[in-house]
């Protein structure tokens, strides 16, 4: 897969995970890039449901609360910490690596209590394959590959796949459930091709 | 569902139609610090203390504490460059957000002058470094845009309430003030005396004003307290002739509330929790008797949601238990209670008989004679009856009574609002019912028991007159009607909400006046101070005629630092400081020790730290707030100082000048260093401590900067104390008060006593006229007025203080009820039929069950506090808005709400209807929340919501527009037409955009830095509803206060009507207040021509034993 590409898909999880739906982001669910990387979802009655803004709250956003505030946590410290706490402070597993890679993560926008927050981290994965295809010389895209794999190996990989089967199992409703798949997916593919 | 790999790998090819944005939460930056060179700064380590961290720094290091902001450590901490470590200097000060009074530090950055942040303060041992919401949120409030940064008038020409306004200067207002308050006292006439009233919320200090105001020789010092807590106070009055309890949480077995206050709420809660923590932890029961599933009865071990005003029944039935089982404690009761004057009173006896409640006259007068007649009284009530008249479960009272049995002298409880507060008899369903149960079980004043305020409370700051010229004002000798009127002779404090009734009600002024009594019929001044009764009150509406009314109230001004509904109908509002910005002493009973707390203004004595001096050291606090960009901001005491100083009594002929005069600078007005220093000195431990400390300072000081500190710390070194450590504990382990030793001099053969025939100064009396009577074993003399008690010999001969109650113990039998006209209350007693009920209406609840007649009636409870809301501070707070949203719902239990077809969210009209006058005063409409968190046939919906404010901001000719409670107030139309009043919202809370101005900098108000996210703002506050306003006014015939809980009929809205509406009649409204005051009160004079028994001490400014006389005309 192309790193323009799969910058792309992360930048759309990324979205999916980091906020509620709005109406630019409905748009993408319906368009082709929604209908092939959520099939059953596209093709389900569901889909319906998007419009208008109240009904489309009292279904994705409940179900988003649901999957991200409330009963399934997004954050790395609390899967990787003995006392399953949010590290909010300095020893943050990911601060650290984004001050290693001059990056540093906005809470604000994210709405996040931590850098660790799975859509802070796919806006990252995301950046760095726009990088990585942007690198003109293959030295420099072979260095962000690395980079790319570290995150994928010290962070994501350590604690995503429990997460995201938690939120298939939990879901309320197809939409979320199936981009966790996808999610999944997308991280053992691209995991994959990196250890190539 | 699952995806294959070619559908994903297809995706993947997906390369036209709409792509997701990210969000932007992820961003780049060049590192410029790189491993292996050297860290741009440093940063200081708290301790290691027992293998965890310290939670604040060490005290040493108050002065110079470096470190990163919260959020530079998420953008990964000191290896980066672009992080910039603060220096800070920690300033001890108290917070103002509720009358618990925790410990606050100021973080404030050397550089800048900016508070970073609010934290506890680890030396208050009320506290111990913990804050809640409120206190964490000071910061928010600091900073908040719609703050006032300057003094404002209402502009020349308009009507109060017309909303023109123009900036003006202190020295313009204080020298206006000052005149009109001057021409007043220059009369000198009675009237005089009772003209210049100062109107305060919670005080959150320990006597400053009241000095102010007893220098004035004015009786016109008011409070809030009888629409918060008068009547659970009276029931204190009542046993123990004490202002409120004071528990020993943490050592007790059982923790019995009365609502939620306690432990989530209210009063002391944020101290009181981790208490009630600590004890559970111990294995404490918890149990919350409340109509509402509060956060408290959530966690508790037993939930006992008793109908509004029943608890006595409870209390009563499980009292007859345990006095049938012989389960009670025995030895207190005979040693400490006053029994023997009930069975003494041949004439109260006969009334109880008479009266049903007794079944026959006791045979003899002992001990013995008394316990049958305890079984007499209370025999009849059965958990049974409890269980049914309070409409719980009998289970639950069972298990309660297993928790009594197994807890012993180790229960605890807390009288303040609840019951106490929302009831007619609310003084008899809280404390004197409560304590009867727990007195009997011995439970008072002892480890892990209730106990009394008194000797855990110290009140010091009306105590600096050792400062000034004159030390001590004079008691004053007139009588405010307005505060005290004739009806209420027991009122354990102020009808300060019915002020504008008063002065409405010519013919009730008129019928005291043809009695010769000196009735106001206007006042020359008034004052609230951190008080918004337009608001907060009953029948605001009510507030605003009289407000709007320049013949009654002449001059008008409020010292506060928020716009408010009240200031809106103000002449001056003059912007005095919050929680870190002004000076007070503050002493709460929250624990078993004595400990005081003193709030600061942070921003000065920071500046003071960095060497600074002001130009007038009398207005010291008001030039360090312009300094650090605050605004024009004061602080009272330096302002109460300066007006009386300079402006009311500039040259003395007044007598009020010497009491602000400087005894250290003749001639000029005491400061602040000058006044407490000489206040915190009148504690012998702090004296001591505080000595030592100033010459470790000395010793220890080096640079020049430091040398000048010592020099401050050895001429105050009491103020230096408390100005580096913000909070010092004289006692701890404060038990047993009644049983301190009387002090003997041996030599003199002399012993020192509380004045007896009018309690209030210590007397030194010949030890030889000591007498004791062997069978009560009370200490007493014989004195030309009769036998008076003075303390209480106990078993090992120790001469004791006792209580002091009149008889010297705690009073089971109140004597002086009878003699004021209310015998049948003179015990705790609960009416148990529908006779019973109708004879005694006075302890009977406005709300109870017996009026909810129709099938849409219910009993509303508005009084239970949200922990996140301050009464009328809240909307100031950007942080306490958003955790709040302003939401109000209305909680009706699941059924009702099926049966009466609301559901959850709908507007709900609720429509109010007193049961004494049968008048409806009118609706609010709310919204509807259904829940099985709340007892059948109750609703409850906080007053703590629905602020209001005509018009977003007002332009009073300054660079920009002042913003009005922009943070939490929808905007609302007010409509007015006879006697009735509408208010309708019209917008709710929107985004704000705040720009420095050239005036205060970038930095100064209105703070454009820390309220940058303001265009973040998710609430609208359109959910909440002014109900105060419709709300009938109930005052208590006895104790005076507010029985806030309202009989209401609840309705679909009409056409047209939505959530936040409400209309009133003030007619209604005014009739009841006249109903319940001529149909339910006994007026004074009482025996010997008094206005209001002796012993019982008018709070804030003493009075001279003739004002307690009532003239005759």
């Amino acid at each position: 897969m192309e790193p323009r590409a799969r910058a792309r898909l992360y930048t759309f999880f990324s979205r999916l995970f980091v906020r509620e739906l709005d109406d630019a982001f409905v748009e993408v669910l319906r368009g082709e890039l929604g209908a092939a990387l959520l099939p059953t979802f596209s093709a389900s009655a569901e889909l319906d449901l998007l419009s208008p803004a109240a009904r489309r709250q009292a279904t994705f956003d409940v179900d988003f609360a649901h999957l991200t505030m409330v009963n399934v946590v997004p954050y790395e410290s609390f899967y990787r910490r003995d006392d399953a706490m949010i590290e909010s402070g300095g020893a943050n597993p990911l601060a650290t690596f984004l001050t290693k890679y001059g990056f540093e993560a906005d809470l604000a926008a994210a709405r996040s209590l931590s850098p660790d927050h799975l859509g802070i981290e796919l806006e990252l994965m995301a950046v760095l394959c726009a990088r990585e295809a942007d690198a003109d010389a293959p030295a420099l895209a072979a260095q962000v590959r690395r980079v790319e794999l570290e995150l994928l190996s010290e962070h994501l990989l350590s604690w995503a796949p429990v997460y995201l089967l938690a939120v298939r199992r939990n879901a309320r409703t197809g939409l979320y459930a199936e981009a966790a798949d996808a999610l999944l997916h997308l991280l053992h593919q691209h995991h994959e091709a990196l250890a190539e | 569902m699952t995806l294959n790999r070619r559908d994903f790998l297809k995706a993947a090819a997906v390369t036209s139609g709409a792509t997701a944005v990210a969000v932007g939460a992820v961003r780049s930056f060049i590192p410029e610090a790189r491993a292996g060179q050297p860290l741009p700064a440093t940063f200081d380590t708290v301790p290691v203390v027992d293998g965890n961290f310290a939670t604040y720094p060490p005290f040493e290091k108050w002065g110079g504490w470096r470190e990163l902001s919260g959020d530079d450590w998420k953008r990964g901490g000191i290896a980066r460059a672009d992080i910039k470590v603060h220096e800070h200097v920690l300033v001890p000060t108290i917070c103002n957000n509720c009358e618990a009074a925790c410990g606050l530090t100021a973080w404030v950055d050397k550089e800048t002058l900016v508070v970073r942040k609010f934290m506890g303060n680890p030396l208050h041992t009320g506290s111990l470094g913990r804050n809640c919401a409120k206190g964490y949120a000071v910061q928010s409030q600091m900073y908040d845009p719609d703050r006032i940064p300057f003094p404002l008038k209402r502009a020349p020409g308009s009507k109060r309430g017309d909303g023109k306004w123009v900036r003006t200067t202190w020295d313009e207002a204080l020298a206006t003030i000052g005149a009109k308050m001057r021409q007043t006292l220059q009369r000198g006439d009675e009237a005089s005396k009772k003209a210049i009233m100062h109107h305060v919320g919670r005080p959150n200090e320990s006597g400053f004003t009241p000095r102010v105001w007893a220098s004035l020789g004015q009786d016109c010092q008011s409070s809030h307290t009888n629409i918060c807590s008068a009547g659970a106070r009276m029931s204190s009055l009542l046993w123990v002739n004490d202002d409120r309890s004071a528990p020993d949480w943490q050592n007790s077995r059982l923790i019995f509330l009365q609502s939620s206050h306690a432990a989530d709420a209210g009063h002391y809660f944020q101290q009181s929790a981790g208490q009630i923590a600590k004890a559970r932890q111990k294995g404490a029961k918890l149990v919350v008797m409340d109509p509402r599933l509060s956060n408290s009865a959530g966690i508790a071990d037993l939930w006992i949601p008793a109908w509004p005003g029943t608890e006595s029944a409870i209390y009563l039935a499980l009292a007859a238990r345990l006095l049938k089982e012989k389960r009670y404690d025995r030895d207190f009761v005979r040693e400490w209670w006053n029994w023997h004057d009930l069975m003494d009173d041949a004439d109260e006896l006969k009334v109880l008989l008479d009266r049903g409640l007794l079944k026959a006259l006791p045979k003899g007068n002992t001990f013995e004679d008394f316990e049958a007649l305890l079984l007499d009284l209370y025999g009849d009530y059965t958990l049974e009856w409890a269980a049914e008249e309070a409409r719980v479960p009998v289970a639950k009272l069972e298990k309660l009574y297993e928790y009594l049995l197994f807890a012993g002298n180790r229960i605890t409880s807390f009288f303040w609002r609840a019951s106490g507060s929302g009831n007619r008899g609310g003084w008899m369903s809280s404390g004197r019912t409560g304590i009867f149960l727990l007195a009997l079980t011995g439970n008072f004043n002892g480890v892990g028991a209730l106990g009394q305020e008194e000797g855990r409370m110290i009140a010091l700051a009306g105590k600096g007159g050792g400062a000034c010229a004159a030390e001590k004002p004079p008691k004053v000798d007139v009588w405010n009607d307005l505060s005290y009127p004739p009806e209420w002779p027991l009122a354990s404090y102020e009808l300060s909400y019915l002020l504008p009734h008063l002065l409405s009600d010519t013919a009730w002024q008129e019928k005291w006046r043809s009695k010769g009594l000196t009735v106001p019929q206007k006042l020359s001044v008034w004052i609230p101070r951190q008080y918004n009764p337009v608001w907060i009150n009953p029948d605001g509406f009510r507030w605003i005629e009289v407000l709007r009314d320049e013949a009654k109230l002449e001059l008008t001004f409020n010292p506060s630092p928020t716009w408010s509904e009240t200031n809106w109908f103000m002449d001056y509002i003059l912007p005095v400081g919050l929680s870190g910005e002004r000076h007070d002493q503050h002493s709460e009973p929250t624990n078993t020790e004595a400990w005081i707390g003193f709030r600061q203004p942070v921003l000065r004595v920071a500046l003071e730290k960095s060497g600074w001096e002001p130009k007038d050291p009398a207005r010291a606090t008001l030039e360090a707030h312009v300094k650090a960009g605050l605004g024009e901001v004061w602080e009272e005491n330096e302002l109460w100082v300066n007006l009386l100083f300079h402006h009311v009594d500039p040259d003395g002929s007044l007598g009020v000048r010497r009491f602000w005069e400087s005894r250290e600078n003749p001639g000029k007005p005491v400061t602040i260093a000058e006044y407490y220093d000489a206040a915190f000195g009148t504690l012998p431990g702090l004296k001591a401590a505080a000595l030592e400390a100033a010459k470790q300072k000395a010793a220890n000081a080096k640079t020049a900067l430091e040398q000048k500190h010592a020099a401050h710390a050895l001429k105050y070194p009491n103020y230096d104390l408390l100005r580096d450590r913000g909070a010092w504990t004289e006692r701890v382990d404060v038990y047993a008060q009644h049983e301190e030793e009387l002090h003997v001099d041996h030599e003199k053969k002399s012993v020192r006593v509380k004045e007896p025939q009018f309690f209030g100064a210590m007397v030194e009396v010949p030890l030889a006229t000591l007498k004791t009577d062997e069978r009560t074993r009370q200490l007493y003399l014989d004195t030309s007025e009769g036998r008076q008690n003075v303390g209480v010999k106990l078993a090992d001969g120790t001469l004791a203080s006792g209580f002091t109650t009149p008889s010297r113990k705690m009073e089971f039998y109140a004597r002086w009820f009878k003699d004021w006209g209310w015998a049948e209350y003179a015990i705790p007693i609960y009416p148990r039929t529908q006779a019973q009920r109708d004879a005694m209406v006075h302890v009977v609840s406005q709300v109870h069950h017996q009026y909810m007649t129709e099938p849409n009636a219910f009993a509303l409870n508005p009084i239970f506090r949200l922990p996140y809301n301050i009464h009328t501070r809240s909307v100031n707070s950007k942080w306490l808005m958003e955790i709040s949203q302003n939401h109000n719902p209305v909680w009706i239990n699941t059924k009702d709400a099926e049966r009466l077809g609301f559901k959850r969210g709908q507007p709900v009209k609720v429509r109010v209807v007193d049961t004494m006058s049968k008048l409806e005063s009118g609706f609010f409409v709310a919204m509807a929340m259904p829940t099985e968190g709340v007892a059948p046939g109750t609703l409850a919906c906080s007053h703590h919501a629905g602020r209001w404010r005509v018009v977003k901001s007002v332009d009073v000719g300054f660079e920009k527009p002042l913003g009005i409670m922009g943070l939490g107030a929808p905007v609302a139309a007010l409509k007015e037409e006879g006697t009735r009043r509408a208010l309708t919202n019209v917008e709710g809370i929107s985004k704000l955009k705040v720009t420095p101005t050239q005036e205060f900098g970038p930095r100064g108000w209105p703070f454009a830095d820390f309220n940058k996210d303001l265009d973040n703002i998710s609430w609208d506050g359109l959910s909440g509803v002014w109900q105060n306003s419709v709300h009938h006014p109930h005052p208590d015939p006895i104790s005076g206060m507010h029985c806030w809980h309202q009989k209401v009929l609840l309705e679909a809205p009409g056409p047209g009507e939505k959530i936040g509406d409400l209309q009133v009649d003030i007619a209604a409204t005014f009739k009841t207040y006249q109903v319940w005051r001529d149909d339910l009160t006994r007026p004074a004079p009482g025996p010997n021509g008094l206005r209001r028994p002796e012993h019982l001490k008018r709070p804030w400014v003493p009075l001279t034993r003739a004002a307690y006389k009532m003239p005759t005309s």
